[in-house]
């Protein structure tokens, strides 16, 4: 097993700071799973389910050594989502997601925190790709998954408690033959 | 960092993946019917990560307990506050293999006197009536039945821990 830190470095972009999730971040999470925000991911869902969900992304850190980086806004504070790596017991591959309240939604934000964290997993963990798993009715993450140049990949294994989800893969650049 | 806590025959210390499919093993059986089990297979990653997940953000969580000597892991126990529970818990769950042994007695003991104090001063153990084995053991660890104390699930008792310096 790789040494890991266990902890999320800290990134600053133009707009934004990535870093580790506290527990103030918990509830503006949480209220994005319970509302119809997360129709898309099994939602909406009850607040113990919410709690449940940001504990499965949150432990990952110690666990496997990359998880959720929370998405900052630099000029106010504000909590804008999470742009996650994960790998859901279960899923076959790891995985790049995101899930950002309204107000951050329409910026260009995801786009903006999505590159470096992807880079980071790359770089840190030495992966060859990732992919993002995408309700095919869910058009904005489409969009998104196609902006960072991520290709729909019609062979690779589906997830099995989601055979219908789309899935988009993002190539690490650095180890593509 | 999660630290490390040895008694007589234990090892406490930071949970794994490797130790997911025990962890999962006891929340799929008929030993968590009194931790709102059992589970289904698909909800396991998630009492584990929760468990962890309190590192994290919280500053405790759970300690996975293995066998000093085999490193056998023998269980888990730790304190949680998840946002349905009034009062930070300390909690426990034992393989088939380790129980009767007195090794849930041992773990937590360890973990009562690493947490009890000036920044801690009280824990509670929320535990089923008919959980009559956790009641002797939270009786044994010292702890006290707080009738006034309120429950994340009605008819639940509450046990009460105070920082007594570990003479218990």
């Amino acid at each position: 097993m790789t040494a890991h830190s266990g902890h999320a470095p800290t990134i600053i972009t133009e707009r934004m700071i990535l870093r580790m999730p506290i527990l103030a971040d918990a509830d503006p999470y949480m209220a994005v799973l319970m509302s119809d925000r997360a129709a898309h991911m099994g939602g909406p869902m009850a607040r113990h389910d919410a709690w449940l969900d940001f504990c499965m992304e949150v432990a990952t850190w110690p666990l496997r050594g990359y998880g959720p980086f929370t998405m900052e806004e630099r000029k106010t504070g504000t909590f804008l989502g999470l742009m996650i790596l994960h790998h859901d017991d279960g899923d076959p591959e790891r995985e790049l997601g995101w899930i950002l309240t309204p107000d951050a939604e329409g910026r260009g934000l995801a786009f903006e925190a999505a590159k470096p964290v992807r880079a980071w997993g790359f770089e840190t963990h030495g992966w060859d790709s990732i992919v993002s798993y995408i309700a095919p009715e869910n058009a904005r993450s489409v969009a998104l998954a196609e902006r960072l140049g991520a290709r729909l990949d019609t062979d690779a294994a589906p997830v099995p408690a989601y055979p219908d989800c789309l899935i988009y893969r993002h190539t690490n650049t650095e180890t593509a033959a | 960092m999660i630290a490390t806590l040895t008694t007589q025959r234990l090892t406490l210390r930071a949970p794994t993946m490797a130790d997911f499919p025990v962890h999962a093993d006891i929340f799929m059986s008929d030993r968590a019917r009194y931790m709102d089990g059992p589970v289904a297979e698909n909800r396991t990653w998630n009492q584990f990560a929760c468990d962890v997940a309190g590192w994290v953000v919280q500053g405790f969580g759970y300690w996975t307990v293995t066998d000093r000597t085999s490193d056998e892991v023998l269980g888990f126990t730790g304190t949680a506050h998840p946002p349905c529970y009034p009062e930070r818990e300390i909690g426990w769950m034992v393989t088939q293999t380790a129980e009767g042994k007195g090794i849930a007695f041992e773990a937590a003991r360890a973990v009562l006197n690493h947490t009890l104090g000036p920044d801690c001063p009280t824990l509670v153990s929320y535990v089923d009536p008919p959980n009559i084995r956790s009641i002797a053991l939270a009786e044994r660890l010292g702890a006290t039945l707080d009738p006034t104390a309120a429950a994340p699930s009605p008819g639940d008792l509450v046990y009460r821990h105070l920082d007594d310096g570990g003479q218990s």
